[in-house]
């Protein structure tokens, strides 16, 4: 079943006279992993915005989790978003006046059914952070009691990545998430990412201009001059 | 909404630096602005206040004002004055209570020496009904005795015991001394922030007695100490003077002031004017409104002055807080949400600066208090707010949210747009 479905979107900011992106068919199934190469200027904000919901196309249909979102109120796509997905930056993902934890938790703040998917499996959203980070490698007290600007760029991209998978969101996006840490400790990142997304059975997209480590993931495709090109695929997961 | 207030008092406090700046600002317009307004009602009320209790004030005839300032501030001469005749039979008149009579004229040392007759002390109020109560000594002017007020002892440094020379004319150039008439302190008057306090009392009569001396209306030359003395001695009666400059009276009846005010206007024998002090205060008290006004609308300038302060700063840090929005809206918060924590850590900051300026407003009046009597003879009401300056604090909370509003809708605007793109 797929869970995120484009098609022939057609999309251009507001007084751009070509169509930054035009996209006849996406489609990624339910817990794939998929990656997004893509140069600066290819489009790839622009894409991972209306995937976010944050802006409509002007032709074309999105729909994630079988519900068209382009079709939706503002309003409702914020709703949308904070319930179904999970979003991390490239970097300074986090608030800084927050602490870890609070940081972790703040989609359950902002999203009953987040936190109503913590509290269904018995955990509540503290200890339900607390065990993220615990994955992660960061639940020692000297990382939870820090201040998170004190934190290195990894720990802090990993932080990131548990407030995105907290409460189960069904979608992970992320936005080259990445690209402030070095060769080894991305690569530590990805694979983390990866596994935490499989236990959680999310659907993962993950951009990046650098597709070195595309091999990683179930599915990849490159955005080109605003349209999408399907590179290699790996026969795993629900990819077709 | 909790939640965002939660999140709005956290970054307040992450943000505690720069915010103190504009905590200290409001505060200080807050002090500023309730201060002259307190400044301005306690010095309203106590002028107002100068005199209390006394339904009417008759002098010889004149303006109102002038009436007012010669025989309640001492400011200014009468050119003429009251015969003993008519004070007599004004003040024994059925509907009078009491009378005090005032003699002007004569100062010591650049203060004013006022000539009266013991009821002043019994029957002169100030402010809320208070009476004139000596700190040292007693009241008694009777005989060469008399009694300063605060500000004269203190001035000039005497203490109960002392002897004071008295002076003709106002004024410190001492043009005519009386030069063997000495008076005795024998008391020294509490603070009562009136012209109380700059006054020297002493007996009509002995007053009237120096004057008769000194011009020479007697014939024979003799000592006035024991022609005074003599007097009181003698007969129990002290000889009346032909004239003072004006009197005091307290009516029976309240409802009659009117009546014996137009009555004593239209006094057959003499020509005079009776004032109700509490009016002609008011009146005079008119003339200086308009630097009351401005007092007020400099403060007000301090204020928006502030505001605007506050405006620049939180407009300044939106833009560095983008990022710290689209982390916010990507983790499900709505623009309304982005909306309110702004509104709301503005308000915060306003009122932290507006309870910061109560604080130290309060601190500074209550640890002044005694001072500002002390020094300025100025009851500053210490009392819960007044209903003027709630309505400062509350427009200052009002003006404070209109200012709130507009980076609240900024930042609004901003995370529609910017949505989760961040620009670095």
């Amino acid at each position: 079943m797929e869970q995120l479905k484009i098609k022939d979107l057609e999309f251009k900011w507001n007084g751009q006279e070509n169509p930054l992106l035009r996209i006849d068919h996406l489609r990624i199934e339910k817990g794939e992993r998929f990656f997004l190469q893509g140069e600066s200027g290819s489009g790839k904000t622009s894409l991972l915005s209306l995937l976010a919901g944050i802006t409509t196309p002007q032709k074309g249909a999105i729909e994630l989790l079988g519900q068209l979102i382009n079709k939706m109120k503002a309003g409702e796509r914020d709703e949308f978003r904070a319930s179904y997905m999970g979003y991390i930056f490239q970097q300074f993902n986090l608030v800084p006046y927050l602490s870890v934890i609070e940081n972790v938790t703040l989609p359950c703040q902002f999203s009953n059914h987040r936190n109503k998917a913590v509290l269904a499996s018995g955990s509540n959203a503290r200890d339900e952070a607390i065990r993220l980070l615990d994955h992660v490698g960061l639940a020692g007290k000297e990382v939870l009691h820090k201040p998170v600007t004190e934190l290195s760029m990894g720990q802090q991209q990993r932080v990131a990545a548990c407030r995105a998978l907290i409460g189960s969101p069904e979608i992970i996006i992320a936005d080259e998430p990445t690209s402030s840490l070095d060769e080894k400790a991305q690569q530590a990142f990805i694979r983390l990412l990866l596994a935490e997304c499989s236990a959680n059975q999310a659907t993962l997209v993950f951009v990046s201009h650098d597709a070195k480590f595309s091999h990683l993931f179930d599915k990849s495709a490159r955005l080109e001059n605003g349209g999408i090109i399907y590179t290699e695929q790996k026969s795993k997961g629900g990819a077709k | 909404m909790k939640f965002i207030l939660k999140l709005a008092l956290k970054s307040i406090r992450y943000r505690k630096a720069t915010l103190l700046l504009s905590i200290l600002s409001i505060s200080l317009s807050v002090i500023l602005l309730l201060g002259v307004e307190r400044i301005r009602s306690g010095i309203h009320d106590s002028f107002t206040s100068t005199i209390s209790g006394t339904d009417l004030v008759v002098g010889a005839r004149t303006g109102n004002i002038s009436l007012l300032l010669s025989t309640v501030f001492h400011i200014g001469y009468t050119n003429q004055n009251v015969s003993w005749e008519s004070y007599e039979a004004i003040s024994s008149s059925p509907e009078v209570s009491w009378g005090i009579p005032l003699s002007l004229g004569d100062s010591h040392r650049g203060f004013p020496v006022l000539g009266t007759t013991a009821d002043f002390f019994t029957h002169y109020k100030y402010g809320h009904n208070l009476a004139v109560q000596p700190k040292t000594g007693n009241t008694n002017i009777g005989e060469m005795n008399c009694v300063l007020g605060s500000k004269v002892a203190k001035e000039l440094g005497y203490e109960v015991g002392d002897n004071v020379v008295v002076t003709h004319g106002m004024g410190k150039e001492e043009f005519m001394k009386h030069d063997d008439e000495q008076f005795v302190v024998t008391g020294i008057l509490s603070s009562t922030g009136t012209p109380v306090d700059q006054t020297v009392f002493v007996s009509l009569f002995a007053m009237d007695a120096i004057h008769s001396h000194f011009y020479g209306q007697e014939t024979e030359e003799h000592d006035v100490f024991e022609d005074v003395l003599n007097s009181h001695e003698g007969h129990q009666h002290e000889k009346e003077p032909n004239s003072i400059t004006g009197f005091f009276m307290g009516l029976k009846n309240p409802a009659d002031i009117l009546a014996v005010q137009r009555k004593i206007n239209n006094y057959k024998s003499e020509p005079l004017t009776a004032i109700m002090p509490v009016v002609t205060l008011t009146e005079l008290w008119n003339i200086v409104r308009p630097v009351e006004k401005m007092l007020i609308v400099i403060s007000v300038l301090v204020l928006i002055v502030a505001l605007g302060g506050i405006l620049a700063t939180l407009i300044t840090s939106l833009n560095d807080r983008r990022r710290e929005m689209a982390i916010l809206r990507s983790t499900g918060a709505k623009p309304k949400h982005i909306f309110g924590l702004i509104l709301i850590e503005t308000i915060a900051v306003i009122l932290s600066g507006i309870l910061t300026g109560i604080i130290i407003l309060q601190a500074v009046a209550i640890l002044s208090k005694n001072l500002v009597a002390e020094k300025l003879g100025l009851m500053i009401p210490m009392e819960w707010f007044t209903i003027n300056e709630l309505l400062l604090l509350f427009s200052i909370i009002l003006l404070g949210t209109l200012v709130g509003i507009l980076p609240a809708y900024q930042s609004y605007k901003k995370s529609m747009s910017d949505g989760l793109t961040v620009k670095k």
